[in-house]
Parts: structure tokens; C-alpha cells; sequence
């Protein structure tokens, strides 16, 4: 078995405290760029320090998407998730088939999983989690 | 900087037809705007073409079975909005003085490209492209938003659909010629909810090309040329600079550049030809292009001002719904219809009386941004 790769290096990790993004703020003027930014993407400044994201989020709006590609089998569902920093994210959502959408402004919870696999190797990314219960950081 | 216009327009056919080469498509509708605006191709000094695949010396391979060599010849890219790239691009070298006399092109054959069949991706290494998004499935998202904050339901996207067929209808040149109703439109397969197939623009193969001349030329071959009254490409800026995910600022952006050259206002504009790849985003143009106040899109379509016989018809071509939509012509073919508008010859669907037409393309996503790059031009009589 090899190790699984990551999509790209710098956009995420597991911490104790549970998976988090990673992005970039801006020590001038306080932007939070995600993906992380070398200088800030506002204001231009290349005095950008690292922050997390943390996992917590809530759902914008939702899509099923009812043709599949190459990487993704038909019937897969995806969103936009606003996270701290008023970040707003696109990632899949961790919906079985047949299932509703997760209403708009549902709270969400980041997961780090393999999402296809590429030259015998898992590649990990993110998706989110619908967390009814779960107290949303952003709201 | 001098005043540009269009002498001459020309259109392919539009449908699927993997067996007609770029030449052969880019051909047909060059000759046709030569034959329109009443020169001999021996006069052209300087071409622009698009192409979005499998894109390599467009120009030259279309103009070497016209006879047309030994002029400057540049081949641009901008996803949808390439055709309107090329456009833009002639506009500025006639009006900087460059040239007097030039023809732009768009041409695409979407069944032998790489994506035929496909839901159309961003680039290949495009984060959000890697975990999922497609066009269909951004404007999907914009169209869940659109339900959320402006009231907005399956049936009035539906409804966009419909008033295209209604116009492709009457169109000998749509791919579609064929009239749907809400219920058949809605009944299609699911695409990416609540878009289905017949809310998406088909797999099209076509080119159109536009013919743009000086003054001095141009009033040697026309009475009432048509003038470029207004011309804007530009950029989209980060999505974190937008209120919501409901507007496509760069499309707004071009506008206001194009309303402001052309010194006209969007209550002044008779005719309007738009981006329609996916019908919901349609309502977004209504508002970024000022059709209608903020929030209104919804209340505009339901009125029927953008309908046959309305205020402010859109896409009376039939749009990229049912006319069809190889990406790099469509912003050419744009200015074809406006012009066709604007000169009275659009027959079923001609707005009666039109002086002031708008045509608009949007192109490309990537990570980040709205969109990437956004034209309007603005033609008048
Ligand atoms: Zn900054």
C-alpha cells in the first residue's frame, strides 16, 4: 500500500481539534484568501500570515449533479459553504443518493477523504458534512 | 480615436456536423459577411479569429481558401467570450488607425473537440474544476441562490427556455427550430438541479464573421453603416469582491464601459442578444446589464418585456438555448444578429423600429473568480 497523496500540498489538515482549511490573512489589511495567497490578494501586500479555517461552515446553496466525469460517478452533490472570514468555498457534500438537499444555511462539517484515485495512489481532498446539530462558527 | 463600423455579417450553419472542417465552417461565414458588406476579399487588411479547441493559425487555415495572404493575421482565445475578443480586438487596430478594413471571426467545432458530450470543465488543473464544478454546475449554484433571494422557481427558468425556443423557432439558422413548453421543459432530463437538458445550450458546430471598416471605407459601401457605438472587454475580478454569487460583476462592469463610450443608456437599448448557455443565468444579465433594477430579473421576465412584441426583447436569434453555441463564434454571431437587428433584416423576429442594440458575451471560470473575461458592444443606427 502507498500513502495517499494529497490534491495539492498547503490547502488542508488534520489537527487534533478535527480537519481544517488552510489559508492566508493579510497582517495590512485582514483579508483571508483561501486558497492561501503569497501576497495578499486584496490589497497586494506580501505580509500574509497562515490561519486555519477550521472545519466548521455553513451551506450557501446546493446542486446534484446528475452527469458524472472522468473522476465522479453520476449522482454526486456539491456546494458552496461559507466558512469563517466569510471564505466562501466550493466543495462536494457528503449526501447519500436519494437523499434532499441540506436546506440553505445548514451547518456543515469539514471531512478530509480519498476522492479518486490516480497512479495507484488515493488522492485526499475535501468535502463537507451536513451537521444539523452542529452550532455553525460562521453564523 | 476614429468611429468604426460593421460593413457586412455572416453566418455558417449551426448544428452538429463533425465531417465540416474549421476551414470549411470559418469559410462559409467569411464569404458571406465579404459578400454582405460588398468588397472583395483582396481589400481585407488585417483578420482576428477565435477558437477555444484545438485552436492553431484559425485565420490563416479559414483565409488561405479566400485568397487572402501577406496581411497581419492574429488568432485569440477567451473561452465564450473569444469571438467578442476578436471583435474588440479589430474594433481597437480600425480605431487606432491600424487598418481600415478587417474581418473578424469565431469558429468552433464542438463534436470532434475534446469535450464533445461533456459537461464543459475549466482548465485542467482548476482547483474547483478537480473537485467537481463544470459551467453547468456553477450556474446551477447560481440558480439555487436565485430561488433563495429573489423568489425566483423552476418554472421561470423554464420560461426562459421557452421564450428562446419561441424566437429559435422563427429562426431558419437555430439548431432547434422547435417550440417547447414550460412542462416539456421542466420534464427533460436533470442536469444539475433544477437545470435540465432543455435549459442547456446544445453541442453546436458553426462560425460567424463580421466585416468592420473606417469611416471613410465604410460610407463607400453603405448608406447607414452600422456603427460601434460602444466596445468593452474586460476581466473578472475575485468572487470575494461580489455581494452574492447572483451577479457576474464583469458583465456588469462592461456594460457600464460600453453604456458610458457609447453615450446611451440601458432604457435607450431596442435589442439585446446575451450569454444564454444555461437559462437562469439569463436573469442575472437582465440585472447586471441595468434591463432592470437589482432584484427585478424575475419580475422582468414575467412580464414579458424580454419576450417577442415586449420592451426590451433578448435573444431574438433564438440564443445560445436554441440557436446553438460553438463557444469561440457565439460573441461573433452576436454582433451578426444585432447588426441584422439594426438593419431591419431579422424578418419573423425583428423588433420593429430598432435603433440601439446590445450584444454580450461571458466567457471561462477558474478558481476564484466571477468569471473570466466579460464584452459588451453596443451598435447603433
Ligand atoms: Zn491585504
Amino acid at each position: 500500500m502507498t500513502n495517499p497523496v494529497p490534491l495539492r500540498e498547503g490547502l488542508f489538515r488534520e489537527t487534533a481539534a478535527g480537519p481544517t482549511l488552510l489559508a492566508s490573512c493579510c497582517t495590512a489589511c485582514g483579508h483571508t484568501s483561501y486558497p492561501p495567497a503569497p501576497r495578499c490578494l486584496d490589497c497586494g501586500r506580501e505580509a500574509q500570515e497562515p490561519v486555519e479555517l477550521g472545519s466548521d461552515g455553513e451551506l450557501l446553496c446546493a446542486t446534484v449533479v446528475h452527469m458524472g466525469n472522468h473522476r465522479y460517478p453520476p449522482g454526486y452533490t456539491v456546494g458552496y459553504v461559507t466558512m469563517p472570514h466569510g471564505v466562501r468555498v466550493f466543495a462536494q457534500l457528503a449526501i447519500s443518493a436519494g437523499e434532499d438537499l441540506p436546506a440553505p444555511g445548514t451547518p456543515m462539517t469539514l471531512e478530509i477523504v480519498p476522492m479518486w484515485r490516480e497512479q495507484e495512489q488515493d488522492v485526499l481532498a475535501y468535502r463537507f458534512v451536513p451537521a444539523p446539530g452542529k452550532e455553525s462558527a460562521h453564523a | 480615436m476614429r468611429e468604426v463600423f460593421v460593413l457586412g455579417v455572416g453566418q455558417s450553419d449551426f448544428g452538429k456536423m463533425p465531417e465540416r472542417s474549421i476551414a470549411d465552417l470559418g469559410g462559409q461565414a467569411a464569404r458571406a459577411a465579404i459578400a454582405d458588406a460588398g468588397i472583395n476579399s483582396a481589400q481585407i487588411q488585417a483578420v482576428f479569429s477565435s477558437r477555444v479547441y484545438d485552436a492553431m493559425i484559425t485565420s490563416q487555415t479559414i483565409m488561405k481558401d479566400l485568397g487572402v495572404t501577406r496581411v497581419e493575421m492574429v488568432n485569440v482565445e477567451n473561452a465564450c467570450a473569444g469571438g467578442s475578443t476578436a471583435i474588440r480586438s479589430l474594433y481597437k487596430d480600425i480605431a487606432a488607425g491600424f487598418v481600415d478594413l478587417g474581418i473578424a471571426i469565431g469558429v468552433e467545432s464542438m463534436t470532434t473537440s475534446p469535450i464533445a458530450g461533456k459537461l464543459i470543465p475549466p482548465d485542467r488543473d482548476d482547483l474547483d474544476g478537480q473537485l467537481g464544478l463544470s459551467m453547468p454546475v456553477l450556474f446551477a449554484l447560481q440558480a439555487q441562490r436565485l430561488m433563495a433571494t429573489h423568489g425566483a422557481t423552476p418554472e421561470d427558468f423554464a420560461q426562459v427556455s421557452v421564450k428562446a425556443h419561441d424566437f429559435g423557432a422563427l429562426n431558419p439558422r437555430a439548431q432547434y427550430q422547435k417550440r417547447f413548453t414550460v412542462e416539456e421543459v421542466l420534464a427533460s432530463r436533470m442536469i444539475a438541479d433544477p437545470i435540465t437538458l432543455l435549459q442547456c445550450c446544445p453541442n453546436t458546430d458553426g462560425a460567424a464573421a463580421v466585416v468592420m471598416a473606417s469611416a471613410d471605407v465604410a460610407k463607400k459601401y453603405a448608406e447607414a453603416p452600422v456603427r460601434v457605438a460602444g466596445s468593452a472587454l474586460i476581466s473578472g475580478d475575485y468572487d470575494f469582491r461580489r455581494s452574492d454569487i447572483t451577479t457576474l460583476e464583469l458583465g456588469a462592469r462592461a456594460a457600464a464601459l460600453a453604456y458610458e463610450q457609447a453615450g446611451v443608456a440601458p432604457s435607450d437599448v431596442d435589442v439585446v442578444e446575451l450569454h444564454d448557455a444555461f437559462a437562469s443565468e439569463e436573469i442575472v444579465h437582465y440585472e447586471d446589464l441595468g434591463l432592470c433594477a437589482r432584484g427585478d430579473g424575475v419580475g422582468l421576465l414575467r412580464s414579458g418585456a424580454t419576450s417577442l412584441g415586449g420592451r426590451i426583447p433578448v435573444n431574438p436569434s433564438g440564443g445560445l438555448l436554441s440557436l446553438g453555441h460553438p463557444l469561440a463564434a457565439s460573441g461573433v454571431r452576436v454582433i451578426c444578429d444585432i447588426t441584422d437587428q439594426l438593419r431591419g433584416r431579422s424578418g419573423a423576429s425583428q423588433v420593429p423600429g430598432a435603433k440601439v442594440g446590445l450584444a454580450q458575451m461571458l466567457g471561462g471560470v477558474a478558481t476564484g473568480l466571477d468569471a473570466a473575461a466579460g464584452s459588451v458592444h453596443i451598435l447603433t443606427v
